[in-house]
């Protein structure tokens, strides 16, 4: 018996001296290693977000901000263009994954009643802006979403390069939708012209 | 003599323990992530060929909605075997520092006669050819773009041939290190051999409890399911490493714990025993 409490004892013993030399052995990492660690873990976990939690929110329109922007990809509104018949459901974002299910939104424009350049666009497909030509100065524009009615009034019409990105400028002095479209409209093969629509806030 | 011999076999357990860690993280570096084959398997186990070939088409036929073409101008102007050739060619690159670049020109051929066998002669003007010269670039550019990643999977590589650099010069000698240790911890303790292999076991076990901690760690921070890096498909890979990985440090560990302790209690029964042989 003796024999077995002086094994164990010794054991012990051992484990202890094993135990320190993790905690010192953790303590020296963390010291020269910490923040580099800390960072890299975060760096990973901006890459590893739930994205099938089911959070739904609606987004409001307060003091001209969006609270709870709508995730890219989702539907959040459906624009109407009555003289030319259309009425397609509004995604956010411009990927040509986005593009297949209607019209698209810039993420890097502003949203409907945020007082700032809103920039959509969509194919020139006969049942999305196949007949934007026909489009003329004064025409209405009416952007439904989650959260309001907005209606917009066409006031210029102009063909630019798709490369040409001042033409469709971010600002935030006033409200600007801008819409656009592959332009020529029966054209066969890859469009390098956009033909893009701008309309002015007129009721909210 | 005794407090002294046992202090230096404490510090040289110690070193011995870090140089463990060291090289044992070396090797799972060296065979995992830097080693090209194994990479291969995991690309060919995450299915990887296949999803981006279907990402691919996927991708392709966003440009067709404002073409007015008709989709099937897309078939068959690529394989699965051409889209696995062009992966390796990638793979090739970014582990043997080359440069190769992926041709199109077959694709753009193939789509070019699709074209014509299905658009009228009468709309081929010359406007017409331009726009379609056009597309075919950018349905070239976008197989590229599926396949290369670019500019991330340049980026890989470099950082991939820089850690090899440092490693390959370190390699050779890493190994050696612990051996190196855990002689001269044994010839300190020649006398009493059994004393000198508790402190290797001491070494080895706190070694495993280490790695155990950093794998329960990492787990523990990072939602490892959900990394979501490029795309779903290359996204799939890394998992499949990381995990892959995780798992072989937690086997490690547990083998190294398991086995530590069983020599840690053998040596102290032969000790005890001998003390009472004395």
């Amino acid at each position: 018996m003796p024999k077995i409490i002086e094994i164990v004892k010794a054991t012990i013993i051992d484990l202890i001296v094993a135990f320190l030399f993790v905690i010192v052995t953790l303590a020296l990492v963390k010291i020269a290693f910490g923040q580099s660690i800390d960072t890299a873990i975060m760096l990973m976990n901006t890459v590893a977000i739930d994205t099938k939690k089911d959070v739904q929110v609606d987004t409001v329109l307060e003091n001209s901000s969006l609270k709870n922007y709508p995730e890219y990809g989702t539907k959040y509104a459906t624009i109407e263009i009555p003289k030319i018949n259309v009425k397609q459901d509004v995604y956010f974002g411009s990927s040509l994954e986005v593009l297949k299910k209607g019209v698209g939104h810039d993420s890097g424009s502003y949203f409907p009643g945020e007082g700032g350049s809103i920039i959509y666009m969509g194919h020139n497909s006969k049942n999305v802006f196949r007949r934007f030509s026909e489009l003329q100065k004064g025409d209405e524009i009416i952007v439904e979403t989650t959260y309001g009615t907005f209606k917009y009034r066409i006031y210029d019409m102009q063909l630019v390069n798709e490369t040409e990105k001042d033409k469709l400028p971010i600002q935030r002095d006033k409200e600007i939708l801008m819409v656009y479209t592959c332009y020529p409209f029966n054209n066969i093969g890859y469009a390098t012209q956009r033909y893009v629509v701008y309309a002015e806030l007129v009721e909210e | 003599m005794k407090i002294f011999k046992n202090i230096v076999s404490i510090i040289l357990a110690f070193l011995l323990m870090a140089s463990i860690l060291l090289t044992v993280a070396v090797q799972i570096v060296s065979s995992t992530i830097l080693n090209k084959d194994y990479i291969l398997g995991k690309l060919e186990e995450a299915n990887y060929y296949n999803n981006v070939y279907e990402q691919i088409k996927d991708s392709l036929a966003g440009y067709i909605g404002p073409s007015g073409l008709d989709e099937e101008v897309l078939e068959n102007i690529y394989t699965r075997e051409q889209v696995k050739d062009d992966i390796n060619l990638i793979i090739d690159n970014i582990y043997e520092n080359k440069n190769n670049e992926i041709n199109t020109e077959e694709i753009k051929e193939k789509l070019n006669n699709n074209i014509e066998e299905s658009v009228s002669t009468g709309l081929l003007t010359r406007e017409n050819r331009k726009s379609i010269e056009e597309f075919t670039d950018k349905i070239a550019e976008e197989y590229v773009q599926n396949i290369s990643h670019d500019p991330y999977f340049e980026q890989i590589g470099k950082i991939v041939n820089k850690v090899k650099v440092v490693l390959n010069n370190i390699d050779g000698i890493i190994i050696f290190v612990p051996i190196v240790i855990a002689i001269i911890l044994l010839l300190i303790n020649i006398k009493q051999i059994s004393s000198g292999i508790r402190f290797l076991a001491i070494s080895i076990l706190a070694s495993g409890a280490i790695g155990l901690i950093i794998e329960i760690y990492i787990k523990s921070k990072i939602n490892i399911s959900n990394i979501l890096i490029i795309n779903d498909s290359f996204s799939e890979v890394i998992k499949n490493v990381i995990n892959n990985i995780l798992n072989n440090i937690n086997m490690m560990s547990i083998t190294a714990i398991v086995a530590s302790l069983v020599l840690i209690i053998l040596t102290n029964i032969i000790k005890v025993n001998s003390k009472t042989i004395e």
